[in-house]
């Protein structure tokens, strides 16, 4: 699937709908909630670059570490409809679910980032 | 559009030690209206238990209202704290109606919970990332 189709598939529900046959609306709504449970991480993310941004005023790398903080947000937030879209696709093409590196990916992210701040913050 | 099971709100939290609702004329008058069966349906219920995926997917959505109410205070308070008067006036107006729609897109939401989920994923997706853009100019300068 190339990519300005997987985007249009964010934003087009119709398309999603338009292949496959309906799953059963419990496993819908598992995945709807699971886009929930990514969104509300990616809420914590921006809600900590804002912290950051108000609670730090004297951290010299107060701004660069605000700014990453919503950009992870927002990439998580992105990642979550297009995650959403393509299990909503693969589950009514009766496929296996999408696989994804991306969790591994975000908890490597995090903890580098934050060993990272510690070393600068101690040094 | 989706299967409904025959009890309307099985499994319902909260309720399942109202002991008998009937006849108790105390202060507090349990199931106002609602049938409640809050004892041991699923278990005796022929096809298998829903799960309450309605009720849950819908706390969910207000769980999601939470987190983005909290990001809109803080968002605010950037705002009010960091800008002259008039254009925290400004920011601070944007926020609301920010969070004003996302208010009215997930309680529509949950509401519509048993019907197909539209636009409002990429719409709220879309509230975030405004969020972010705002945050990111603030802290331009």
């Amino acid at each position: 699937m190339s990519m300005w189709s997987a985007v249009r598939l964010w934003f087009d529900p119709d398309e999603v709908r338009s292949v496959g046959s309906t799953p059963d609306y419990r496993f819908s709504l598992a995945n709807e909630r699971t886009f929930l449970a990514w969104l509300r991480t990616a809420l914590a993310l921006i809600g900590g670059g804002l912290a950051v941004a108000q609670f730090l005023p004297e951290h010299r790398l107060r701004a660069a570490v605000a700014v990453s903080l919503l950009a992870l947000g927002g990439l998580v937030a992105i990642r979550a409809v297009d995650h959403w879209a393509r299990s909503e696709r693969a589950m009514r093409l009766g496929e296996a679910l999408p696989p994804s590196r991306f969790p591994a990916i975000l908890a490597l992210v995090v903890t580098l980032g934050a060993g990272a701040l510690l070393i600068a913050t101690l040094l | 559009m989706s299967p409904e099971p025959n009890a309307s709100e099985p499994g319902k939290p909260g309720n399942g030690t109202a002991g008998s609702p009937s006849g108790s004329t105390g202060p507090t008058r349990p199931g106002d209206g609602a049938p409640d069966n809050g004892d041991m349906a699923p278990a005796l219920s022929p096809q298998p238990p829903p799960g309450a995926q309605r009720e849950r997917t819908q706390l969910s959505w207000r769980r999601t209202l939470v987190s983005f109410s909290a990001v809109a205070l803080l968002l605010g308070r950037l705002a009010a704290v960091h800008l002259d008067p008039t254009t925290a006036a400004l920011a601070l107006a944007a926020v609301a109606l920010v969070w004003a729609a996302a208010v009215r897109l997930i309680m529509r939401r949950v509401r519509n919970v048993a019907t197909p989920v539209g636009r409002s994923l990429a719409g709220l997706v879309g509230l975030i990332l405004l969020y972010c853009a705002m945050a990111t100019l603030l802290l331009m300068p």
